[in-house]
């Protein structure tokens, strides 16, 4: 496979997030807006001055004029997208690879959900019509065979597993805590984790990244012209890769629930189109996608972070949290920022923003950004389950070159 | 009695169907506040039918598309009453298209009916598999639920050297209103059984010693006896003055008297245990009466799981069997109600849904299951061979629990399961509770229905733990 990546060549001048949660008040128009005009302000331009749109969302609507109705944009490209879970990543690269292109100098991304006006515990699938053989399991009940085949394989009695679970989900309530924009802000200990409603298999309720409304927005230009557009400190797009998977996996009995091979591959791309060759070292951060706890445990060993079965003790020695050697999800993660689905994506990309930039309030992470050997940073968005998924990962970074 | 001249035709094979969950009757008065009942009847789990166990019935039976030519399935609740039943069991056991499949569907003698109409077909020289089940579902409290069972039933019917012979036989025709259900009601409902009592003993007895004559017997000659079809005072009052052993009188009270199917049941059982040379006498009734008489010459095919006693039932709480069969409504969990499976999807992958067949890579020997047009594997696109995955059992590697899943009986139990001939799915378990399954296990297919929208039943394949 030929990738070349188009480092340097696309530039984040202004971004805007809403905050994640039940906007019982709002209607996607309104966080579209929000999120679209935040962005727009930041980068200190006008809806008349974006050429071209790309909006994600994965169920809220359908086709770009969901976005052009709500900005009420008239006659200019809007393309909508949708590619699961990772959505909102999807909307960032087709609107990076608009400019790169030089097809459009500015461009804006927006990822909106509105989850939770249907009623429903969880997230509804997207169905065509089918034969009644597809799995009705919900997301929880998929993903909680990562926990139980990763306690296999590497010999950790349930209750351990368990244990390093509840780490990760009391880890990402802390820095959720810590984040206004989020759709938990409280700290929780481990004992309420653990007694949490049972959801599946080793899940509980706190195991479960949160169904939330909310918009993030990215406004993108060329990464040579963005002088022309603002003083402030841009962020360039250093790789991206979208991996899917043939979704025959479960069949493969060779492959044994323990990793993701897309996310490794999606992530060897974007790292090749980076230049990151030791992740550890060389990234400030990692934004990935817990949107339950066992997932996150898989992905820090599929980034990079950890070698496979170490993840788990790397995790209770809390390598993982703010002040840790690699520290993942500082913002709370879809556990505690909560997980509209096609803001998402974009959502990651908002505290790499911050967090390189310096801006991240008391969430902050000392020692990175611009000048400090850590001006790079990870977002890594799931979209699917285990076996049947696709994986997006992407660098940004604060420095050129 | 010695075996007669060829000619004869018989059964070969046989095999039953008991679900794995039981009602206790005293059960029903401590929730409704009714009158003491005692006993306990098998119920069939949320996610049968009579389809179903008739097909589980007719896989114990040994009928596979290697030898059945031609298919009857028979009950008196039918899963759909406008269209053929059979079509279902027959794509469940995945029979070429060229083999028929009908339904005999009616009262609690449909079973003897079908059985003679197999054994007349039989004489053409196909082997006929007749597949009974019956779900006894009648108004709560009411004597009929207390005293009925859910059971499935199949037998293999040959001339080729059947191992139990059919010797004889003879029908009465009349018109008599005894349990009677229309399409508009909800429930069956019975006439007094002492009137019952009195209107078909006078027909039987006389019945049983013509074909017993004809035959050259003696009521000594009889080995057991089976009787089925009527409410219970009339088939005790039957045991009691027929001649032969009663076959296995003292299960009634644990598995319920599962209408016609019960006399698929008992006969088989009677199969699976006479010595070699007895004969076996059954009366069946229901609007007429059936009295035939089997010669048993050898063990039938499938005897030894038939004779087997199964698993002890789960004891299964009354309000949760009201739920299973739709009668209480049951606050699911908040999730969308399933849609019903679409026409077109259902037909072409109609050997998937219903047979369980995988399609294995010729190349590379991958089994994909689902089948696709591309092997997995090896991304071969021609040369693939159809592989039924439900032939053999498997193993569930990883197990979970889901609490929050839509289903008429939550929490849904799943694994990942790797079948014995390769291929791994992920998949639903059934009779089981969230205890009894750990990663490991291993497990058997069984054919099912997952669930019913807008009138469409939803079938397809889950695993449950070898006991």
């Amino acid at each position: 496979m030929t990738s070349h990546g188009i480092r340097d060549k696309a530039a984040i001048i202004g971004m805007g997030c809403t905050r994640f949660t039940d906007h019982w008040e709002r209607g996607l128009e309104s966080l579209i807006v929000e999120a679209a005009h935040a962005a727009l302000d930041e980068a200190g331009l006008t809806i008349k001055d974006v050429d071209a749109f790309w909006f994600g969302t994965a169920k809220s609507g359908a086709s770009g004029l969901v976005l052009s109705q709500a900005l009420k944009v008239d006659l200019k490209p809007v393309t909508r997208v949708e590619n699961f879970c990772a959505t909102g990543s999807e909307a960032l690269r087709g609107a990076a690879y608009a400019v790169a292109s030089g097809a459009y100098d500015v461009v804006l991304a927006v990822g909106a959900e509105k989850l939770k006006d249907s009623g429903y515990a969880g997230l509804l699938p997207l169905s065509p019509p089918d034969d009644g053989t597809l799995s009705s399991l919900t997301a929880p009940a998929r993903f909680s065979f990562l926990a139980e085949a990763y306690a296999q394989r590497y010999g950790l009695s349930r209750e351990k597993m368990k244990d390093v679970i509840t780490r990760i989900a009391v880890k990402n309530h802390a820095n959720g805590a810590l984040n206004e924009r989020a759709q938990f802000q409280k700290a929780v200990s481990e004992d309420v984790v653990r007694r949490s409603p049972a959801v599946a298999g080793l899940l509980g309720v706190f195991d479960c990244s949160g169904v939330s409304d909310g918009a993030a927005a990215a406004v993108l230009v060329r990464g040579e012209r963005t002088a022309e557009y603002t003083q402030s400190a841009p962020m360039w797009v250093k790789g991206m890769s979208i991996a899917a998977g043939s979704a025959t996996r479960l069949g493969d009995e060779n492959w044994d629930l323990t990793y993701f091979p897309e996310v490794r591959a999606s992530a060897a791309d974007a790292y090749a189109q980076a230049g990151i060759d030791s992740p550890v070292d060389q990234l400030a951060l990692a934004e990935v996608h817990d949107c339950f706890t066992p997932t996150e445990l898989v992905l820090t060993e599929d980034l990079g972070f950890a070698k496979p079965g170490e993840g788990a003790n790397l995790v209770l020695e809390g390598a993982f949290d703010r002040a840790g050697s690699m520290p993942v999800n500082p913002d709370g993660g879809l556990k505690a920022f909560g997980h509209p689905v096609g803001a998402s994506g974009l959502r990651m990309i908002y505290e790499c923003w911050l967090q390189l930039r310096g801006q991240a309030g008391a969430r902050q992470i000392e020692g990175i950004g611009a000048g400090t050997g850590k001006s790079r940073a990870l977002t890594q968005n799931l979209g699917g389950s285990p076996g049947e998924c696709l994986s997006f990962a992407g660098v940004v970074g604060v420095e050129r070159g | 009695v010695a075996k007669q001249a060829r000619g004869e035709v018989g059964i070969s094979a046989i095999g039953t169907y008991l679900p794995r969950f039981q009602l206790d009757i005293a059960d029903v008065a401590a929730a409704l506040g009714s009158a003491a009942g005692t006993g306990r009847r098998l119920i069939a789990g949320y996610d049968e039918d009579t389809a179903t166990m008739a097909v589980e019935a007719l896989r114990a039976a040994g009928a596979d598309r290697s030898q059945v030519g031609e298919l009857i399935f028979t009950t008196a609740t039918p899963p759909y009453l406008q269209r053929t039943n059979a079509s279902i069991v027959h794509a469940a056991l995945d029979l070429p298209e060229h083999v028929p499949a009908g339904d005999v569907i009616g009262g609690t003698r449909s079973w003897s009916t079908a059985l003679r109409l197999a054994l007349a077909t039989a004489r053409r020289g196909h082997v006929v598999a007749v597949g009974s089940a019956d779900m006894v579902v009648s108004r709560p409290a009411s004597s009929d639920e207390a005293e009925g069972g859910d059971a499935g039933a199949a037998v293999l019917v040959t001339a080729d050297n059947p191992a139990a012979a059919w010797i004889g036989g003879v029908t009465r025709t009349f018109e008599v209103l005894n349990r009677w259900q229309p399409p508009s009601e909800r429930f069956p409902q019975r006439w007094e059984e002492r009137f019952v009592e009195a209107v078909y003993v006078p027909y039987v007895l006389p019945a049983v010693t013509e074909v017993l004559t004809t035959a050259g017997l003696k009521g000594a000659d009889v080995g057991f006896c089976v009787v089925s079809g009527g409410p219970g005072r009339l088939l005790a009052s039957l045991r009691r003055r027929l001649p032969g052993e009663q076959v296995l009188d003292h299960e009634k009270n644990s598995w319920g008297n599962s209408a016609g199917t019960l006399g698929a049941v008992l006969l088989a059982r009677a199969l699976s245990r006479a010595a070699p040379g007895s004969v076996v006498l059954c009366v069946h009734v229901g609007d007429g009466i059936d009295v035939d008489l089997w010669r048993v010459d050898a063990v039938p095919d499938g005897a030894g799981a038939v004779r087997d006693d199964p698993p002890p039932p789960t004891p299964t709480p009354y309000g949760r069997y009201l739920s299973w069969r739709g009668l209480i409504d049951v606050e699911p969990p908040r999730r969308p109600s399933p849609v019903r499976p679409a026409a077109p999807p259902s037909w072409r992958n109609r050997r998937w849904k219903y047979g369980s067949v995988a399609a294995r890579c010729t190349r590379c020997g991958h089994v994909n299951a689902p089948p696709g047009e591309v092997c997995s594997a090896c991304g071969n696109r021609q040369e693939f061979e159809p592989q039924r995955l439900a032939a053999a059992g498997g193993v569930a590697t990883e197990v979970t629990v889901d609490h929050l899943a839509y289903s008429p009986s939550p929490p849904i139990i799943a694994g990942n399961v790797v079948a014995d001939g390769g291929g791994r799915i992920q998949i639903e378990m059934t009779d089981c509770r969230p205890e009894d399954v750990q990663d490991g296990r291993r497990v058997e297919f069984v054919f099912r229905r997952l669930y019913s929208a807008e009138g469409v039943h939803d079938y397809f394949w889950k695993v449950r733990p070898v006991p």
